[in-house]
Parts: C-alpha cells; structure tokens; sequence
C-alpha cells in the first residue's frame, strides 16, 4: 500500500455508553423511581478503531444490540461519542452535522424517507433541493436509477401503494441521488424477496464501481455481505471481534464442510452409536437424515464416508461449504483466534 | 435565494400533502361553517335588544366572529402533532442527517397548512361572511394592510408555541395533554372564543401579560380598527417582541432536545 488515499472514514477508540434508569419492580419500586433515579451504565460500542478507505464495501456485521447502529449514528453525526475521535471524510460528524449530511447518502430498512401520501417523484424533487443537486445531475441519475432498478413506472404513485421491495427501491435510489461520497445502509434487503435483493445488490456493487462510493453496510442477511463487500468488520457485544476480508474468513472455514446424509433405515434418538474421527461434530440426527459437521483438517472426509457407509444404509450424500452465516456464529462464539 | 428554495419546497410539499385530503377539506370547510353559524345564532341572543357589549355593537361582533375564526384556523395543530409523532417513532433521526435546520425546516412545512387553511377559511369568509352576513372590511385600506402585517406576526407565534410544546415529547410521554392545554390556552386566552373585553379586569390583565393574545386580538383589533393609527406600532412591536422571544426559545429548546438524542440516544 505505497500511494493509498487517506481513509476516508477514521475511528479511533471509539465509545458510547448509555444511562439506562434502573426501576425496580412493582408499585414501591415506581413510587421509588418517581423520586429517585439510579442509573446504570452500558456501554454499547466498546473502543473500536478501524479505517474504511474511498470506495471500499464494508459490511459491519453483528447481532442485534451489538452496537451496529450506535457506531452507524455516530459516523452520521446523529450521536455524540462518549469518548474516542471519528472523522469522516475529514469532518467530525457530529460537531458539523449538516456538512458531513451532504455527503452522505442513508437508507435504513425498516424506514422510509419519502412523504406517505403524496407521488414518490416528490420524495426526489425534495432531494434535489435540499441537496441542491445540480438539474444536470439530477437528470441523469434519474435515467440511470430508473432503468438499473426498474423504477420508473412507481414515480407517479404515492409511496403507501408502493409494496416493501418497490419502496426499498425507491429509498436506495434517494439515498445515492446527490451522489454522496459515503453510503450507509441500515438493513437494506430486510424482508424482501430473492429477486429485489439481487436487484439491489447489484445496483449497489454497480454504483461502487462506477463512482467509487464507499459503502458501509449492515445486515443479518450474510449473503448481502458475501455478494456486496470484501471486507467484514464483526461486532459483538459493542467490541470488534474481526475485521479482514471475507476471502480471510472463507480461507480460514473453508476447510469446514457440512455433510447431508439419506439414509433408508429411520433413525431414532439413541441410534448414533457410529464411531466418528475427532473433528466431526453430528447437527442433526433423525429421521431419515444426519447432518454432519467437518473439518477437513482434522477429519479425512473419505475416513468419515467410509464410516458411514459401514454403519448405515445410504440412499443419498450431499457435501457444503460451511455458510458464512454458521461462520460468523462460530466466531461469535468463540472469537478469533490467528 | 438557493437557501430559501431548499426550504420553500417543505411548503409546497406540505400543501400537497394537506391536498390529498379531499374529504378533509370539505368536512373542516363544514364544521367550520356550523361553528361560526352556532357563535352567531348564541350573540344574536345575547344581544337581544341591546345596542352594544364589552364595545362591539352586534354587527362588529358577527365581524369578529369571522374574523377570529379565520385568524384561529389558520393555525392548525399539525406542527406539534408531527413533531412528537417523529420523536416517539424515531423517524427523526432522518431529520437530524438532512442538511437542514430542524426549525426553519418545520417552519417552512406548518407554512403550507397555514396556506392550504388560508384558502379553505378565506372561502368562507367571503363567501358566507361577506356575501350572507354581510360583515365589514377592514378600517380602511392601511388597516387592512396593517392586519396582514399583524397577522403574519401572529402566525409566527403560533408557530413558535407549537414548536416548542412538540419538543416537549422529548422529556414527556403524555405530550398529548399539554397539545390539548396549549391549544385551549390559547383558544380562549387569545380572543378567539370572546373578545377579551368581556375579560373580568384581573384576567384581562393575565391574558395581555401573555403571547396569546397576540395571535388574535391584535390582529383583529387592527382589522376593526379598533386601535388609533399611531398605537399600531406599538401593538405590531410587542407582536414582534413576542415571535423573538418565543422563536429563541424553540431555538434553545431544539438545542436541549437535539442534545438530548444525540448525547443520551433519544
């Protein structure tokens, strides 16, 4: 890395605590809370560090209340750190919250930016003033977000007849139309079917490549992340537990294997007495099916087949990749360890 | 100019969405009506032979009952209404990452149901008003001119209260009681019930220490040129005086109540 740009997003221990009022239970405990109030401190996003360079694809990853969007307002200068310094695109959000807002564009899944009963097309004219986005501009990313996402023919309608896919649409097309230098997305294929997902996945990965917008993205959907970035950043309980490309993690699994056995016999609680190597693990176990998980690692998969095919009465074998989602499970779990 | 345009469009937008509504129009256009017809048919009685009350004669009271109903509905209750609903729902927080100053940007919104209202009363006014009970026109041409004044100021108050009690939901979760109060307050307090004249002195008194009456005496009081030409300024300065301070107090209020989602997280 001789001549990279400098980061355009820069945190450094960044912290934000919460004061949660403590109630205590039943009647004495709300007259007592009435009076008196005892706080306690929770600390939501625990000094995190990273650097996000232009045009980057992050996917910031973690469960619910791991502090995803406690870090997501912060670099949109919605919320005041506690302590730890953010700057972004040489700003610090939130002491500058209007200019660092012309640069960023935000969509968040589970809500809308456009006005509810008029046409959608208002929702654009707005923008455009508010961002005193040139017509010429204006004009063009109408053209192209039309014919990408398909949109066009919804302008006219007004949002609430829209369905969850075309709003989405709608809002992610807002979201890049003052073509900001930062996107964030707070759960933007939430709830949406297979066909508008690739459509906005696509669209996101195109804008990227044409116009070099960095892109944070948070989701529970991994397969977003898998399509979209090269770069997760995994966040648990406020604290970064990894941060590195997604081919680092698929490396790293990628010699974890999930085996899907048929069998003819049916299974019952009691019958998996088959001596498997070490480096298996048995997931489901049922019916007609076994479910196994492997490492190649410390398993020979053609030692475990074999195994198998002595102990039982196979009708079919199917062989996965582990999902990134069981990946990130297991490093929630048990973190990450070079 | 280009400052002014990004929030001119709030306004138009806003009148659009108070458009949609055509069913609204027609059912406020009417409940309207019957309100105004119900004040007249109860000071018809009350006047019942006598020439003048409180200082208006019969026909400057069907005036001021217009009039004050016009002045009244110009200001609906949508700023503080929309104002908590964003903060309980979150969706301020799409507010706060817009490059737009949060007051001016509501400011700018109430304008167009003040606008859309202004139309709606404005038709009755001079349809039923003018052309049924045939009430009077302003003082003269500098009165009416000086009503508009005057009015705009009081428009600005209004707007102003409804701020700042819409930023109330931030420390409260019963905002819907102090909407209700404020909007009683100065319903009766301003003049818009009865014409503060027919105040017992000692609330005479409170109601002229306070904005409210601002928003609808004075200007109606203009309007009937009721105050000698060289009061007026003084009336329109102390309306001034009201929409500096109240504005400056929304101001400080956005400040603590942005503070307070920001620091504490809403």
């Amino acid at each position: 890395m001789s001549s990279s740009p400098p980061p355009i997003i820069s945190v450094r221990n960044l912290t934000k605590e919460y004061k949660i009022a403590r109630r205590t239970e039943g009647f004495i405990g709300a007259v007592k809370y009435l009076f008196s109030r005892k706080y306690d401190t929770v600390r939501a996003v625990d000094r995190v560090s990273f650097d996000i360079y232009p045009g980057e694809l992050v996917g910031y990853i973690g469960k619910n209340g791991a502090g995803k969007s406690t870090t997501i307002k912060m670099l949109t200068g919605v919320l005041v750190p506690t302590q730890g310094e953010v700057k972004v695109n040489g700003i610090v959000p939130y002491r500058d919250r209007t200019k660092n807002g012309q640069n960023i564009g935000v969509v968040f899944g589970q809500r809308t930016q456009m006005k509810w009963d008029i046409p959608v097309i208002e929702s654009f004219r707005l923008m455009k003033e508010i961002y005193q986005i040139p017509p010429d501009i204006y004009k063009q990313n109408m053209e192209i977000f039309c014919d990408v996402l398909d949109i066009g023919s919804l302008l006219a309608k007004p949002v609430r007849k829209l369905s969850l896919g075309q709003r989405m649409k709608c809002d992610l097309a807002i979201a890049f139309l003052h073509n900001p230098k930062i996107i964030y997305l707070d759960e933007p294929t939430i709830g949406l079917d297979i066909l508008v997902k690739e459509n906005i996945r696509s669209f996101i990965k195109t804008m990227n490549a044409e116009r070099n917008t960095t892109v944070i993205l948070t989701t529970h959907d991994l397969n977003d992340i898998d399509s979209i970035c090269q770069r997760a950043i995994i966040i648990d309980s406020g604290k970064i537990v990894y941060d590195g490309s997604i081919d680092a993690i698929k490396a790293r699994f990628g010699t974890h294997k999930v085996l899907h056995i048929e069998v003819k016999d049916n299974l019952r609680q009691g019958d998996e007495v088959v001596q498997l190597p070490a480096g298996v693990t048995v997931q489901e176990f049922g019916e007609h099916r076994i479910k196994l998980h492997l490492n190649k690692e410390a398993a020979s998969l053609a030692e475990v087949i074999q195994t198998l095919i002595e102990q039982y009465n196979i009708v079919d074998i199917s062989i996965e990749d582990v999902s990134i989602e069981s990946i990130v499970k297991q490093i929630y779990q048990e973190g990450w360890h070079e | 100019m280009k400052r002014l345009k990004k929030y001119l469009i709030l306004t138009e937008q806003s009148l659009q969405v108070a458009m949609t509504y055509r069913v609204r129009f027609f059912t406020t256009m009417v409940t309207g009506l019957i309100q105004v017809l119900a004040l007249y048919y109860i000071w018809k009685v009350v006047y019942a032979g006598q020439k003048s009350l409180g200082g208006y004669t019969l026909s400057e009271m069907v005036t001021y009952i217009f009039i004050s109903y016009a002045v009244r509905n110009l200001y609906t209750f949508n700023t503080e209404r929309k104002i908590s609903e964003n903060i309980r729902d979150g969706s301020v927080i799409i507010d706060l990452i817009r490059p737009l100053n949060y007051q001016l940007a509501r400011f700018f919104e109430s304008l167009g149901s003040v606008i859309f209202e202004g139309i709606l009363v404005g038709i009755i006014v001079i349809a039923v008003g003018f052309g049924i009970f045939h009430i009077k026109g302003p003082a003269s041409f500098m009165y009416g001119t000086l009503f508009a004044i005057s009015l705009t100021f009081s428009v600005l108050i209004n707007f102003s209260l409804s701020y700042a009690v819409g930023l109330l939901s931030f420390s409260t979760t019963s905002i819907f009681g102090f909407i209700n109060a404020k909007r009683f307050i100065s319903n009766f307090l301003s003049g818009g019930l009865i014409p503060l004249t027919f105040f017992p002195p000692w609330l005479h008194k409170i109601a002229f220490m306070l904005p409210f009456h601002a928003m609808v005496s004075s200007p109606i009081s203009i309007y009937l040129g009721q105050i000698e030409a060289y009061q007026i300024a003084n009336v329109l300065l102390e309306q001034l005086f009201w929409v500096i301070i109240l504005w400056l107090a929304g101001y400080f209020m956005w400040a603590w109540a942005s503070r307070k989602i920001t620091i504490h997280g809403g």
